[in-house]
């Protein structure tokens, strides 16, 4: 489990985090959103013992990770930007890896690069940026450690290789001890991986929720209303978070159980009237705008 | 765990991602060692035909190649820039320092590996030299302690030089920063301590600094491994050098790695690593460099106070804005006022100050004479006129050695003489420290200066050296003789106190009758006349030198063998050495065991002999020097020159009474004779037939 408290660093001026309490239980994917400038780099660098945090406290499976090998050696760090020795290819990253990674899967790295594509024995350095991001993640995962941080790690993969990233992941998940954190720009590409979600925004963490018990407590309905004065009784009978009409289609966002939702529409004599999915989008503007945020300029 | 031999994997792979740097090391040194010295032994076995003595010496010389200390020195900077550059990268510290290491353990791999990239390399070529040698037949047990010794130096040194420029880049966050960090390192002990000697000699009369010149080759790695790269034959010296090295190379390891755990991973791109010491860094650097080059620049404005300072405050505004600027990399902040700007500029203006004003009272420096242990003293117009053996290192012993090594502790008289220049430095604010500037203040046309070099080694063990310039008065000349007729003091001056007789191969004498004249005696002989020599001159007062005629002198040859213990570099290692001890007209006993010897040096010129004499000299008139000259015939002019003749050999220029402008030849009956050239002392006699020859022709 990582456990941060009251987590800061500042860059000269900049504030870059701003008193993060997190945590992050085994075994889940984690999903950081937020803005370009939002801390998501800063914080995955403290918490991979890159940089010492000015204040607070990381804890990693009980102990602070800072100068401390022991911890370090089970958390993998891909940062935006992987780095690659000169003329090396994936063998030779794999090898040098290995010293470090007491539980380097080898074998397993040969495997997948064949499964994927890639050339293990290819100079790194010729290959495209979304290779190059596959052969990180792929050196990341084999490295047998129990956390793996992956900083904007889907960006620039092509949708095919981001599933087949997202499958490696949830496959590792799944068959071993492993905590993959997520940190992207996109709430998109966290939604259908992730089991759990946390906003940084300047720094510090708007919200931190589980999705499924996000979406549970959450539900985008559609309807149509004949009688206007039935419509405006439902609005006011209902939870709404947001809603929107155009022409005669009411939607809305709404916040209760799903069943006791659709009595109350039925109850009001609707034309049409249906559940449909939240986009994790769509969630964090409701979640955040009842904490006062605007997530649309968030993320405009 | 991570794996056990991480270390060596690590090192391993270091080495092999940088191979090329290590194949272009071997080269370099490939080209400086092996193939430097085949080239030379070759050269030297088919040009010279040399012996193996020149064949060993050829590989010795390529040994201390000064290349080799520039190609070491370089390489300091390459192995650091190669293992430690990933410091100024971001997606090389994530790399890095997200691995389940240490800091220490990092910086352990990481400076190992640059070592070793060197060392291979280096190592290789020595021995690869070695072989050189070894074919060619110009190696033997002292060549190996000569190479190995100049091993040993170079990787001491490079691991000094590495360590500062692993230094330079942690303290950097950037190349351009780093490069300009790691010369900093190098050169701002030299420079630092430059700036000081430099305002010592702008602002002080009388300092004398030569004396610490040696202990400013230690203010750099790179200047203590030149000055240890010329030292490796003498062992006492090469030790120290090692020793600093080593220290150093220590100290810069251990502070490398301290400040490794302590520079924060998102340093790179910073100019300065730690923002606290920027202001710090820009106070230690901007203030010599401010002074130094305003030192320069009013050096072309005939030193003048104030072109000085306003030069210094200029320059440091200058210097201030372009290392803020360096540090933000924004003009406008850079331009905004700063407090170590302020802080600098009210230094200068301290330090200008002090030294204007001489606030450490260093020109009038006086102890008290209850806190000094002992004192030396250093006459050039006394010391310089003798000749000394070869073992005291030099023809006269220099200034340095006389105030460093000759030291009285019955010192009132030497006390009295630094009380006289204190106080006519005070009473001549204008001093002029140069003869020069007092011929151009038209002073030195009445006025003979004698400079005086004192030495005060105080009881709290610190040594102070000072240097006046004396008006040479009758007071100055008999506290001089008072000095010189203290024991303690002319044992240490005299010639005689380090003479061996059993060192002497020769002595030929000089005298009014004959020059050159081998003296053929027997060593028991040669030794009682040195014996005798000594004790006349040992006992002979300053008011006698003053008025004793130096009647001839003799020409001391000796064989020299080399230092013991020395790894000198050729097995021919003796010369000859010759000097001269001058004869005064009292020394009877002396003149007695020469006469009866067949060397006789009579007290005057037989008269008889004598056809002419040629009296000439310069005289400074209208702006330029005319030579005079008169040929005296008649017997009564020669009786009279004749009467006042003397050698100038040896003969103490302060208080003297010989005439030194006036040269004198005599021209003998006897054409077959060689002309005999020598001096006259001053005397009313000669009043008339000066002035006949001032009266004379010029040329």
């Amino acid at each position: 489990m990582i456990k941060t408290e009251g987590l800061c660093k500042r860059f000269d001026s900049l504030q870059a985090v701003d008193h993060i309490s997190l945590t992050i239980e085994d075994s889940s994917i984690f999903g950081l959103a937020g803005t370009n400038g939002a801390g998501k780099s800063t914080f995955l660098r403290m918490l991979a013992g890159v940089l010492k945090p000015d204040e607070g406290e990381i804890s990693i499976d009980g102990e602070p990770v800072f100068e401390n090998p022991k911890i370090k050696e089970e958390i993998f760090f891909l940062p935006d930007t992987a780095y690659f020795f000169p003329n090396a290819s994936i063998a030779d990253m794999e090898e040098y890896y290995a010293v470090y990674y007491p539980r380097y899967n080898r074998k397993r790295v040969k495997d997948l690069t064949e499964k994927i594509g890639l050339d293990y024995k290819r100079k790194i350095s010729t290959f495209s940026k979304g290779m190059k991001r596959q052969a990180a993640l792929i050196l990341g995962i084999c490295a047998g450690t129990k956390y793996i941080f992956c900083d904007e790690t889907f960006d620039g993969l092509d949708p095919v290789m981001r599933q087949a990233a997202k499958g490696l992941l949830a496959y590792e998940v799944a068959n071993r001890s492993f905590s993959p954190i997520i940190a992207s720009h996109n709430l998109r590409e966290l939604e259908d991986i992730c089991d759990h979600v946390g906003l940084l925004h300047k720094g510090g963490v708007l919200l931190s929720k589980d999705i499924e018990e996000m979406k549970e407590n959450i539900h985008k309905v559609q309807c149509v209303i004949p009688d206007q004065k039935e419509e405006e009784a439902l609005l006011k009978e209902l939870q709404v978070l947001q809603y929107e009409k155009r022409l005669s289609l009411l939607t809305m966002v709404v916040r209760g159980d799903r069943e006791e939702i659709m009595k109350k529409i039925h109850r009001r004599n609707p034309l049409f009237a249906e559940a449909i999915p939240l986009t994790l989008e769509e969630i964090f503007i409701s979640e955040t705008e009842v904490a006062g945020y605007d997530i649309k300029k968030l993320f405009a | 765990m991570t794996s056990r031999n991480y270390l060596l994997k690590s090192i391993k792979g270091n080495i092999r991602r940088n191979f090329w740097l290590m194949i272009l090391f071997f080269l370099a040194f490939l080209a400086a060692m092996p193939v430097g010295t085949l080239t030379a032994l070759d050269g030297a076995r088919h040009t010279y035909r040399a012996g193996q003595v020149y064949l060993r010496n050829t590989v010795m010389h390529c040994a201390e190649n000064s290349l080799i200390l520039v190609m070491v020195m370089i390489c300091g900077a390459l192995a650091a820039l190669a293992v430690f550059s990933y410091l100024y990268s971001q997606e090389k510290i994530d790399f890095y320092h997200s691995l389940p290491l240490k800091r220490a353990e990092l910086f352990t791999v990481q400076f190992l590996s640059g070592f070793l990239m060197f060392l291979i390399p280096y190592v290789i070529n020595v021995v690869l030299t070695l072989a050189v040698g070894f074919f060619y037949g110009g190696v033997d047990q002292t060549v190996l302690k000569i190479v190995g010794a100049h091993t040993l130096l170079n990787v001491i040194y490079f691991l000094a030089i590495y360590g500062a420029a692993v230094l330079a880049i942690l303290l950097t966050g950037n190349l351009f920063m780093g490069i300009l960090g790691f010369f900093a390192l190098i050169f701002y002990g030299p420079v630092l301590y430059m700036t000081f000697v430099r305002m010592n000699e702008r602002f002080f009369e009388t300092i004398v600094q030569e004396l610490d010149r040696d202990s400013g080759v230690f203010l750099s790695p790179a200047t203590a491994y030149i000055a240890g790269n010329t030292a490796v034959s003498n062992i006492k010296w090469l030790g120290i050098y090692l020793l600093y090295g080593a220290i150093l190379a220590v100290i810069l390891i251990l502070g490398d790695i301290w400040i490794y755990r302590m520079r924060s991973s998102e340093s790179f791109h910073k100019a300065i690593a730690f923002r606290k010491l920027e202001p710090v860094i820009k106070i230690c650097i901007i203030l010599p460099a401010a002074l130094l080059v305003a030192l320069f620049f009013s050096g072309y404005m005939y030193n003048q106070f104030l072109w000085m300072v306003v030069a210094a405050l200029a320059l440091a505004l200058v210097f201030s804005m372009i290392f803020d600027f360096l540090c933000t990399m924004d003009i406008f902040r850079a331009l905004k006022p700063k407090v170590s700007t302020g802080v600098i500029l009210a230094g200068l203006i301290l330090i200008l100050g002090g030294y204007r004003t001489d606030i450490t009272g260093v020109d009038t420096f006086l102890p008290k004479e209850d806190k000094i242990a002992s004192m030396s003293l250093y006459l050039p117009s006394i010391t310089t006129q003798f000749q000394y053996p070869e073992n005291i290192g030099a023809e006269s012993p220099s200034f340095t050695q006389s105030l460093t090594e000759q030291s009285v502790e019955n010192f009132q008289e030497i006390y009295a003489l630094a009380e006289k220049g204190v106080d006519y430095f005070k009473k001549n604010k204008d001093y002029a420290a140069d003869v020069q500037t007092l011929q151009e203040d038209g002073r030195s046309a009445e006025t003979t200066m004698v400079s005086v070099y004192i030495g005060y080694h105080m009881k709290s063990g610190q040594n102070v050296y000072r240097m006046y310039y004396l008006p040479e008065t009758e007071e100055l000349v008999e506290n001089i003789g008072r000095v010189y007729d203290n024991w303690e003091y002319r044992e240490s001056i005299l010639p005689t106190t380090y003479i061996s007789a059993e060192d002497i191969d020769n002595i030929y004498t000089y005298s009014f009758s004959e020059t050159g004249k081998p003296l053929t005696i027997s060593d028991e002989k040669l030794s009682a006349l040195i014996k005798t020599y000594q004790s006349e001159l040992e006992n002979m007062t300053f008011a006698q030198s003053q008025d004793e005629k130096i009647v001839g002198w003799m020409e001391v040859h000796e064989g020299v063998q080399t230092e013991e213990g020395s790894m000198e570099y050729s097995t021919d290692s003796s010369y000859s050495y010759s000097y001269n001890l001058p004869v005064y007209a009292g020394f009877q006993k002396t003149r007695d065991m020469l006469e009866k010897m067949g060397n006789p040096m009579p007290e005057s010129i037989d008269q008889d002999q004598v056809e002419s004499i040629v009296l000439s000299r310069y005289l400074y008139e209208n702006g330029e020097d005319q030579y005079l000259e008169k040929e005296y015939t008649a017997q009564e002019d020669i009786q009279k020159i004749i009467s006042q003749a003397t050698f100038g050999e040896g003969r103490f220029s302060v208080g003297s009474h010989m005439n030194y402008d006036i040269t004198c030849e005599i021209v003998w009956k006897d054409k077959e004779k060689e002309n005999l050239v020598f001096s006259i002392f001053e005397d009313s006699s000669l009043t008339k037939i000066l002035e006949q020859l001032n009266q004379a022709h010029s040329d």
